[in-house]
């Protein structure tokens, strides 16, 4: 994959085709399995552990709050502007804003820029490379993480 | 190998005595020994010998995690703690498992378990992070509610760390006592929270490690998970009651596939939770479809202010049952003490099937229990229950005997009459409107091994209950909760059916024996893998599939794909099952080993406890029949050389002909 320039207008990037949400819990709610976690990683590291998903589900186990976090795809990113190296790209097809493995050099600042805290961006420390939501753009099926959530809690949201 | 998947690689063993720490190689003990307990069991063979007790120091409580925990493979996220009981009865080494967040993260932090040693100098808690294990000290959390330190655990390690831990119940010795998980998951047999207690371990707590569990074939698990995959049904926060067929999304689960008011129905119908909600929620990380354990929240206490906010569901929801004929805010009553009983620690089964009912049932045959208790037994007073739930905990009174569970109660008191009079009347929770009134029980509803078991021969008839109660004979806790016969199986009935029109006689037919057989070993396997109890029993419990995988009930198939595409290491299906056969005897040689099993033993325990509903003597052929189906001599109960060899057991033959526990004349398996 090319360094695409690094001095890109983050703005001015085609929209993704949505981002990963939870649908209305009157509707359906998290059941606090972790499964959505579970497959994103490993579909995309053959592997699982707790620097490896890109969706958190975040268990409120004493107050009985569920609910997920991730990218938000944002239409202007700034972690994309940050990207020192232009590791941070647009998928053709989904739009998917995501993380080009080989040129992230690992220095985080897409961690740093983006607007949310905690940011949705996970850190491999073994392979020192920020990952983060791909909208799963190389599977036909789309995002593993709806396909598989058991509870049908999970949808990917217009703009 | 070059790359390891799956298996972390290393067990932590925590000398609790001197606060050190060392590793142990899980790789020696696996495929073999598939992983998780099956680990745990060769481990307890190597380290361990007869003569402990479940309070001694030297008695070790081992949790592992199997080869799926970790990864994405469907149910993974449970875990099984192995020791010493001391709720079975007499003790004797016994497992029972847990969900959570803890099992995964326990992985990740590269750990396949944890082998707790010897006894802490003062209350303790292990923390484990990415930085390793340490212990601390515990002083402000001892005596607290099993969930409250959960929770000032969590806000002193932060988001992502997660606990088990012991309640007062364990801290005092109740022998019946759990180690919990938050409100959502407990190790509801054996007593293991006592054991933690004991050791002078208030919990155990993982930060987020990073290790990662690699998976051999990930494509190959997608494929099991989704081919498995039971049809998706939302999940909302459900506002009706759970005893609407209409809204509670697992009714079906509960009352079988023809809707017949069967046993399910009859443990957890009868609940009019409105107007608070409820949530199905996962006993653990990975699963797929719930089985209808419900958390609410914002329930208020009727005896204390306060909100509430615990689970209930599957039979737990006896508490709530104990009030849904009452008037008020009935829920709300129940819910209370259950949520107490989950602060206190202890496993719920005694209480709402064991000792209260006896308490019930005692009072209406005249029997005087009253006195012991101190108090007047009035099971619909939301204070009563507070006042008895407290005594047990903290052993006040008479609550010091009842702490050491219902067997040991009545064998004090004398079983004769304490345990075995004949009760006839209303069911202690649901009262006469419950089928007419009629029940007709033992006071003490005990199953064997002084599990209190709701089903040992007294709610299921003979022949139906023939195959558990083989199931129990050799098992040292109630197995129907991980080794379930598939009751509502087409075979199954067929076999009733045979036997109440005469065309075989019960007691040797082949289908008990293979029956039994077949749930001890699948059982066996879930927890070595983990798994979820459901996948054999998924068309039992009413999950629907879009294409059926197999029944479940005479086939691990699954189990075998799941293992092999974590793996990588291919295990066909028989060779699966003949690893969970050696687990089992395994097993089978601790019980002999340690605690003389025999089995004149299990037939004494037993035949007792079927209440004259079966012959005796036809019994005995049955139990011989049962031994040599399993490669176990008819006469003593053990395992013969050449099966403990065909099994790579040699060294297990070895020892136990040392120790004269080896049958003297091989018999030939069946
Ligand atoms: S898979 Fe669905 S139900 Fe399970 S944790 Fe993720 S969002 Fe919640
Ligand atoms: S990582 Fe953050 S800044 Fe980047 S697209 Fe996602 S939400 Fe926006
Ligand atoms: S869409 Fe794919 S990459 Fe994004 S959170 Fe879901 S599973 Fe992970």
């Amino acid at each position: 994959m090319k360094v695409k320039d690094v001095t890109i207008d983050s703005r001015s990037v085609p929209k993704a085709k949505g981002y990963i949400g939870m649908v209305d819990p009157e509707i359906s709610a998290c059941q606090d399995c972790k499964v959505c976690e579970l497959y994103c990683a490993m579909i995309h590291e053959g592997a699982c552990g707790a620097e490896l998903n890109r969706i958190w589900e975040i268990s409120e186990t004493f107050t009985g709050d569920y609910y997920v976090r991730t990218c938000k795809q944002c239409i202007s990113p700034s972690c994309m502007a940050a990207c020192p190296v232009g590791a941070i790209q647009v998928d053709e097809v989904t739009g998917a804003r995501f993380i080009v493995e080989d040129l992230c050099t690992g220095c985080k600042l897409c961690i740093k820029a983006c607007p949310f805290d905690p940011a949705p961006i996970n850190f491999n420390s073994v392979k020192k490379k920020a990952i983060m939501c791909d909208l799963c753009k190389d599977r036909p099926e789309g995002p593993i993480c709806v396909q598989m959530c058991p509870t049908m809690c999970l949808e990917l949201k217009k703009y | 190998m070059n790359e390891q998947f799956g298996w972390t690689g290393k067990i932590l063993r925590v000398n609790l005595t001197e606060g050190t720490f060392s590793t142990v190689d899980t790789m020696k003990y696996v495929p073999k020994y598939i992983g998780g307990m099956g680990v745990a069991h060769r481990i307890w063979w190597e380290e361990m010998k007869s003569g402990i007790k479940a309070f001694d120091p030297e008695n070790k409580l081992i949790f592992t995690v199997g080869v799926t925990g970790g990864t994405a493979a469907p149910s993974s996220g449970r875990g099984e703690f192995v020791s010493i009981s001391p709720y079975s009865y007499p003790e004797q080494y016994t497992n029972s498992s847990i969900g959570g967040a803890f099992p995964t993260q326990l992985k990740w932090l590269g750990y396949d378990g944890i082998i707790l040693e010897g006894k802490a100098p003062e209350p303790t808690y292990l923390l484990i992070t990415s930085e390793g294990p340490e212990l601390r000290s515990a002083q402000d959390l001892w005596g607290m509610g099993l969930v409250d330190a959960q929770e000032i655990l969590h806000k002193r390690h932060g988001e992502g760390s997660t606990s088990y831990g012991i309640g007062p119940a364990g801290e005092n010795l109740v022998r019946f006592a759990i180690i919990g998980c938050g409100i959502h998951s407990a190790t509801g047999q054996g007593g293991m929270g006592a054991v933690m207690g004991s050791k002078n371990l208030k919990a155990i707590t993982l930060t987020k490690g990073k290790h990662q569990v690699k998976v051999a074939d990930p494509e190959a698990l997608l494929k099991v998970t989704e081919d498995i995959f039971p049809k998706k049904i939302n999940h909302p926060w459900i506002k009706e009651n759970l005893a609407d067929k209409e809204h509670n999304p697992f009714w079906w689960s509960w009352v079988g596939p023809n809707e017949k008011p069967n046993f399910s129905i009859n443990w957890m119908g009868l609940v009019y939770n409105k107007p608070y909600a409820y949530l199905s929620h996962s006993c653990g990380l990975g699963c797929l479809h719930g089985c209808g354990f419900y958390e609410l929240r914002d329930v208020p206490a009727t005896t204390h202010p306060g909100l509430l906010h615990a689970m209930t569901g599957c039979n737990h929801t006896r508490y709530e049952q104990f009030f849904h004929a009452e008037e008020g805010d009935k829920f709300a009553k129940g819910f209370e003490i259950h949520e107490l009983a989950e602060q206190l620690g202890f496993g719920h089964f005694e209480i709402v099937y064991g000792i209260v009912p006896w308490l019930y049932y005692t009072k209406a045959v005249g029997i005087d229990t009253e006195s012991l208790v101190g108090m007047p037994t009035d099971v619909r007073s939301v204070e009563w229950w507070v006042k008895l739930l407290n005594m047990i905990a903290y052993r006040q009174g008479f609550g010091d005997q009842l702490a050491e569970g219902l067997r040991r109660t009545t064998e004090k008191l004398g079983a004769d009459v304490y345990a075995h009079t004949i009760y006839e009347g209303p069911e202690a929770a649901r009262g006469a409107a419950w089928q007419g009134g009629k029940m007709k029980l033992p006071v003490a509803v005990l199953g064997g091994w002084g599990y209190t078991a709701r089903s040992l021969g007294t709610e299921m008839p003979f022949p139906m209950n023939l195959p558990s109660m083989l199931n129990w004979m050799i098992d040292t806790r109630d197995p129907h909760h991980n080794k379930w016969p598939d009751w509502a199986h087409q075979d199954f009935q067929n076999f009733v059916m045979k036997a109440m029109t005469k065309q075989e006689d019960p007691y040797t037919a082949e289908f008990p024996l293979k029956w039994a057989k077949l749930s001890t070993v699948r059982g066996t396997i879930i927890d070595c893998l983990p798994e979820c109890f459901m996948f054999p029993l998924r068309n039992y419990m009413g999950w629907q599939f879009d294409e059926q995988v197999g029944e479940g009930t005479w086939t691990t198939a699954v189990e075998s794909r799941i293992f092999s595409s974590v793996t990588g290491q291919k295990m066909t299906e028989d060779e699966l099952f003949k690893a969970g056969e050696r687990v089992n005897t395994l097993f089978r040689a601790i019980q002999i080993r340690d605690y003389n099993r025999t089995a004149q033993m299990e037939f004494e325990e037993i035949i007792p406890r079927t209440y004259g509903t079966y012959d005796a003597e036809k019994f005995k052929v049955t139990t011989g029949n049962f031994y040599e189906y399993l490669g176990w001599d008819r006469e003593t109960g053990w395992p013969t050389r050449e099966h403990l060899e065909s099994l790579d057991l040699k060294d297990v033959a070895d020892e136990l002909e040392t120790l004269g526990k080896l049958p003297k004349t091989a018999s030939v398996p069946a």
